[in-house]
């Protein structure tokens, strides 16, 4: 659920004025965040105190990089009144939300704008700024305030053969121990063990039932996950790994939702314990992820989380697992989401039909790049390649342009799609080809007031406005020309609101 | 009744200042923490964050020895970043929140306890006399209203209607256009030249004073902080001393609601 129409009128008004409120919020069912403080840029807000000032507030925006789609994370930075020692109230890592009303607007009413978590309390220019990253961010360990219990998958736990496995004859494969080994609840996924055999390559297994010692109702003959089982004997090494299956939006919502506790945090809460964040649901937005996975949904469209080790860098890992098929993690509206780079021409223009004009661009802010400086090659063709053996690559390919670098094959290899059919590369293909066969053009610029502060990275925008320059190499028209958010954001402290956007000429006029 | 200042001295009860003598200038203005940004089209979106008042108090010719020595400790009261209360009467201090927000058109004014009876004791209003309204930053909604023959101290008829609908104000303050309740130093003033002296011959008082963008709001919403902000001072007497405790911080609104409807709907402040 986004922001409601007569918030988003209010914001979107000519003349405005803004009060902004900003508290602690638990976002873990753990404690791990101490104190609690709720502020005010404004005095007579029931339970908060009036300790906000302009000075010293401000954003930064977060960036998604064109062709690798890599992130970068936003900061806010808030002043607070120097009688004010906010150094009683908060704690390192302690996650705030900023909400932002108007007068006549009951404080119950004011919109989460955004949320992250406290980095830092500086004493600067004779008053405190409060420093937070943005939500994303702060995935870098579980919500958790003990420090064995930070690190994502941190129960794995691996133990020896207890007696020869011979596939060809056993049903079933006992191990010295069974104690920690655990599964998703998610319909469908299974028990997994790496097995290290004495002779052979490591392989996984499958397997539905845990009793006693053993696991039974294997999933044979294999092959399983592009490794082929073969015997084993006693003492031989067995890992458990976290596996699942699904979409990698909704494999984004389990690690996030999942609390241990089968359905206690959401629809997708099926994870062990320390497999997830457990954010609890009113923190994700969960009708943007949906809208995403809808636009990126091949049938079967499926991808598989297989992890044997414990991460204690949980945002870079979850990070790298996405990217190859150009999703990424966001804030949206003060609240966590997962989206998908889309294709420009084919997405839909998102949110909200945002249309920005000359009646919003502030003159002299625009920088328009013909070719993007953060995207110095430009490829002849575009692969993407699932992970079983045999390729299952797919690859679209366009005229390259003579005049620039051009390199012959960007490829993307995905990782966790183990389907074992074209569906997921053509796919990403499809969606993604069209930002590596064509270096896009780049546009950046601000738009006054906040009437624009919707959009956030991975939307699709329309831009009509006289100064900006005409698509290159093309005589085609420059109204309505779509673009891909890839930075930028409002200011909320200093009211405008600023965009960094790419766009790729037609692929068959320029070639 | 000449132009008058309050303030507490240092463990000290209320200390008036009579000047005897009318104000050389008074000068006051709006002072908005804004930004205006423009776009191409020439459309301006304006964004408002406070708005504090600036309040130039400047007072020439002084030449009475005991008066100047009472400026000097005013002076010195300000630079330590203390407040003070400034009325160019000293009998006209009404200062005090509406019972009833009023829409536009209306012509009669009810108000609460007035807060400053301490200062220039009962108020009644005289035919003519302007008073303000105001409500809370960052709108900063005001207005000029001129008192009619009738009235009494909790309440004024107007000889000419309000031009604005107040209802969705969540406070709206009344007082003297002349009597500033809360004011301190401007920022950056601290070091400024507030009594020049010429050839020891007559002395210049000049104040550049501000009321914080929220000091009414927190003196309604506060009622224990002392009245004239002084928290780095001891001794000072509060709101709830002031006016007493059946009225502080138990103020409710008439059968009438601000933001219009709603009945049960009360200001944000409590």
């Amino acid at each position: 659920m986004g922001w409601p129409n007569v918030w988003l009128e209010a914001m979107a008004r000519d003349q405005l004025d803004l009060l902004f409120l900003l508290e602690s919020v638990a976002i873990g069912e753990w404690g791990a965040f101490e104190g609690a403080f709720k502020i005010a840029s404004f005095p007579g807000a029931t339970g908060y105190t009036y300790a906000i000032t302009r000075s010293g507030s401000g954003f930064s925006w977060g960036t998604l990089t064109p062709g690798s789609w890599s992130r970068t994370y936003g900061t806010m930075s808030v002043g607070i009144m120097p009688d004010l020692d906010v150094r009683a109230f908060t704690a390192r890592g302690q996650a705030v939300q900023l909400r932002v009303g108007y007068p006549g607007l009951d404080i119950a009413n004011f919109e989460p704008v955004w949320v992250g978590s406290v980095r830092d309390l500086v004493w600067r220019g004779s008053q405190w700024v409060l420093e937070c990253v943005e939500l994303p961010a702060a995935l870098t360990g579980r919500f958790s305030s003990d420090g064995d219990d930070v690190g994502l998958f941190n129960s794995l736990s691996q133990t020896t053969l207890a007696d020869a496995f011979d596939p060809a004859i056993d049903t079933e494969i006992e191990l010295t121990s069974t104690a920690g080994f655990l599964k998703s609840d998610e319909p469908g996924d299974a028990y997994c063990l790496l097995i290290t055999p004495t002779t052979g390559d490591p392989y996984y297994l499958l397997a539905d039932t845990k009793a006693g010692n053993f696991f039974q109702d294997l999933h044979l003959p294999g092959p399983t996950l592009g490794t082929e089982i073969v015997p084993a004997e006693a003492g031989d090494l067995v890992e458990e790994v976290a596996y699942s299956q699904g979409h990698p939006i909704r494999m984004v919502r389990r690690l996030l939702e999942s609390s241990g506790d089968t359905g206690q945090n959401g629809l997708d809460d099926y994870f062990p314990r320390s497999w997830g964040f457990n954010l609890e649901e009113m923190w994700l937005d969960v009708e943007d992820m949906q809208h995403f996975l809808l636009k990126t949904n091949p049938s079967p469209g499926e991808w598989t989380l297989l992890e044997v080790q414990e991460q204690s860098d949980a945002l870079g890992w979850l990070s790298e697992w996405l990217r190859p098929g150009g999703f990424f993690l966001a804030m949206r509206m003060g609240k966590l989401t997962c989206r998908a780079v889309l294709n420009l021409f084919t997405g839909s223009v998102t949110p909200g039909d945002i249309h920005i004009t000359d009646d919003d661009i502030i003159p002299g802010t625009i920088t328009y790049h013909t070719w993007d400086p953060q995207s110095p090659i430009e490829y002849e063709r575009s692969r993407a390649d699932g992970r079983l053996v045999g390729g299952l690559g797919v690859t679209t390919t366009e005229a390259s342009i003579d005049s620039r670098p051009a390199r012959g094959e960007y490829e993307r290899d995905l990782q966790a799609d183990f389907q074992g059919t074209a569906d997921w590369p053509t796919e990403v293909v499809e969606r993604l080809g069209i930002y590596d066969m064509r270096v896009p053009e780049r546009l950046r610029f601000q738009t006054a007031g906040l009437r624009c502060a919707e959009p956030i990275l991975g939307d699709i925008v329309r831009v009509s406005s006289d100064h900006v320059p005409m698509p290159r190499g093309t005589d085609e028209d420059n109204a309505e020309r779509r673009w891909l958010v890839v930075g930028g954001g409002p200011d909320w402290f200093a009211g405008y609101c600023e965009f960094e956007l790419i766009s790729v000429p037609n692929l068959k006029s320029e070639s | 009744m000449g132009a008058t200042f309050w303030y507490y001295p240092v463990g000290q009860p209320l200390k008036t200042v009579d000047m005897n003598v009318p104000l050389s200038e008074i000068i006051v203005r709006e002072q908005r923490d804004e930004v205006v940004h423009e776009a191409i089209s020439g459309r301006r979106f304006k964004i408002g964050y406070s708005t504090r008042w600036v309040v130039r108090v400047i007072a020439e010719l002084i030449t009475d020895p005991d008066l100047i020595h009472e400026l000097e400790a005013l002076c010195n009261h300000l630079t330590r970043g203390g407040q003070v209360a400034v009325g160019e009467s000293n009998d006209r201090t009404l200062g005090a929140f509406l019972r009833v927000a009023p829409e536009a058109g209306d012509t009669q004014l009810n108000w609460y306890t007035q807060l400053f009876s301490g200062y220039g004791g009962t108020w009644t209003p005289e035919a003519g006399e302007v008073l303000l309204l105001r409500g809370p930053s960052p709108r900063a909604l005001r207005e000029d209203v001129i008192c009619g023959g009738g009235g009494s101290s909790t309440g004024a008829t107007l000889s000419l209607a309000t031009r604005h609908d107040w209802s969705n104000e969540d406070w709206i303050f009344v007082h003297n256009r002349s009597f500033w309740p809360s004011l301190q130093l401007q920022r950056g003033q601290t070091n400024a030249d507030l009594l020049q002296s010429t050839r020891r011959i007559h002395y210049t008082l000049d104040l550049p004073l501000e009321e914080g963008p929220h000091a009414l709001a927190r003196l309604a919403e506060e009622p224990e902080s002392p009245l004239l902000g002084g928290e780095i001072e001891e001794g000072l007497e509060t709101l709830d001393e002031r006016v007493g405790q059946d009225h502080a911080g138990h103020l409710q609104w008439d059968s009438q609601p601000y933001r219009g409807g709603g009945g049960s709907v009360k200001p944000r402040w409590f």
